[in-house]
């Protein structure tokens, strides 16, 4: 298994992610207007929300692991803006975890504040990738956050991967609060 | 009530059940499956492409030091460290010398343009072209030399190996290869790019740091001392 393997198989992840992220959001948006899509939401939440803390964790877990296996295996030193990225993400998997045991849904709250507090500092980190101008405009010689490892289909990149997580666990904490309430 | 109507509404409520058993086992079951889907995709898409990578991998490339030879050397007092471009107590100051292989940094009388490139820094990578473009608009006088300086060496950084990012550019200016960055800590850089303007006489102009524009070039290299 290569690095780049590994990075391919995230990348995949990444872009399901977003798919289902930018579809739910469409189908919400959607519902305003129309009365079937409106039922399609319902539906659609309705069958996320049982399963919404341990599919949350499944994400945490599998970003956590992603995480260290690039900044252990892969040595790809992680940046300021990572640390903090991977202080938002590593928690969720012990919230979900015990959250998705006690079926508690309170679990889905807390996870919603540090996945919406990631999902902020990546969205800076990304843009920070693709404009580097936005920092300093120099890079720090010891380790720079502009620094991009790599680019799946010259897309996706570590913090992009980051976001996708980050706004799909947002999106299952969401439903599930939403649907219990 | 009926035994009857008892019996079926204990059957609505076992099927309902039992379609409730099966949507709670759907979603997990198509999660496992997209992350099975995607293991295979990444093994399938990443064996089949060999320059499909996303950087270079280290294991592809020679060292740079293999093909640069000996290491430069550095001598005179070092210069502190950059901090900010005024006030910069280093101004006036004689630079170190530096001799390398593949160019020197010496005293011979002519103003120089110091260079501190990272392969790996976007800024420096953005910076290269517009520096390359000038000097071919025919912008950089004849007694100005500039030198740049590959610094901060990294084989698991991206765009590595700088030689090889350096020629894609049509890079003409001599390289000074700091593989263990001797070179840059002697003209004290604290961030990439950096840049040490050097008067006729072998003393700093000025520091600075990042991307600068061709105007800002031509501003500066008139206001060396030649």
């Amino acid at each position: 298994m290569t690095v780049q393997t590994v990075e391919t198989f995230y990348g995949i992840l990444a872009l399901v992610a977003f798919a289902i992220v930018i579809g739910i959001v469409a189908l919400r948006l959607l519902a305003f207007a129309s009365e079937t899509a409106a039922d399609a939401f319902d539906g659609v939440t309705a069958a996320i929300a049982p399963n919404a803390l341990a599919m949350g964790w499944i994400v945490a877990f599998l970003a956590t692991a992603g995480s260290l296996y690039f900044s252990e295996v892969a040595h790809f030193e992680p940046c300021t803006l990572c640390w903090y990225q991977r202080i938002a993400m590593y928690p969720l998997v012990v919230i979900f975890a015990i959250a998705a045991a006690r079926r508690e849904t309170a679990g889905a709250l807390y996870a919603a504040g540090l996945a919406a507090i990631g999902a902020v500092i990546a969205a800076y980190h990304v843009a920070l990738e693709w404009f580097p101008a936005l920092d300093s405009g120099t890079c720090d010689p010891d380790n720079p956050c502009t620094l991009v490892w790599f680019r799946v289909f010259g897309l996706i990149s570590l913090p992009t991967l980051a976001l996708a997580a980050f706004l799909l666990i947002l999106t299952f904490s969401l439903i599930r609060l939403r649907r219990s309430s | 009530m009926s035994q009857r109507s008892r019996d079926s509404r204990r059957g609505a409520a076992r099927a309902r059940e039992r379609s409730a058993t099966r949507q709670r086992w759907l979603l997990p079951a198509i999660g496992v499956a997209v992350i099975a889907v995607a293991a295979v995709a990444a093994i399938w898409l990443s064996s089949g492409s060999s320059g499909g990578g996303s950087s270079t991998r280290p294991s592809d490339v020679p060292s740079v030091s293999g093909a640069a030879g000996q290491a430069p050397v550095v001598s005179g007092s070092p210069l502190t460290v950059f901090s900010s471009a005024s006030g910069d107590p280093a101004v006036g100051q004689a630079i170190p010398a530096v001799t390398s292989p593949a160019a020197s940094i010496q005293l011979n009388g002519k103003a120089k343009i110091l260079l501190f490139l990272a392969h790996w820094c976007p800024h420096c990578q953005a910076e290269v072209p517009v520096v390359q473009d000038w000097i071919d608009g025919g912008h950089l006088p004849g007694d100005v030399d500039l030198i740049s300086v590959s610094s901060s060496i990294d084989p698991n950084r991206p765009n590595y190996p700088p030689n090889e990012w350096l020629e894609r550019e049509g890079w003409t200016s001599p390289v000074i290869v700091d593989e263990s960055g001797a070179v840059a800590d002697a003209y004290g850089l604290s961030a990439f790019p950096y840049w040490v303007f050097v008067n006729a006489d072998g003393t700093v102009a000025g520091r600075l740091t990042g991307e600068l524009p061709a105007s800002e070039l031509d501003r500066i290299v008139a206001g060396l001392q030649r």
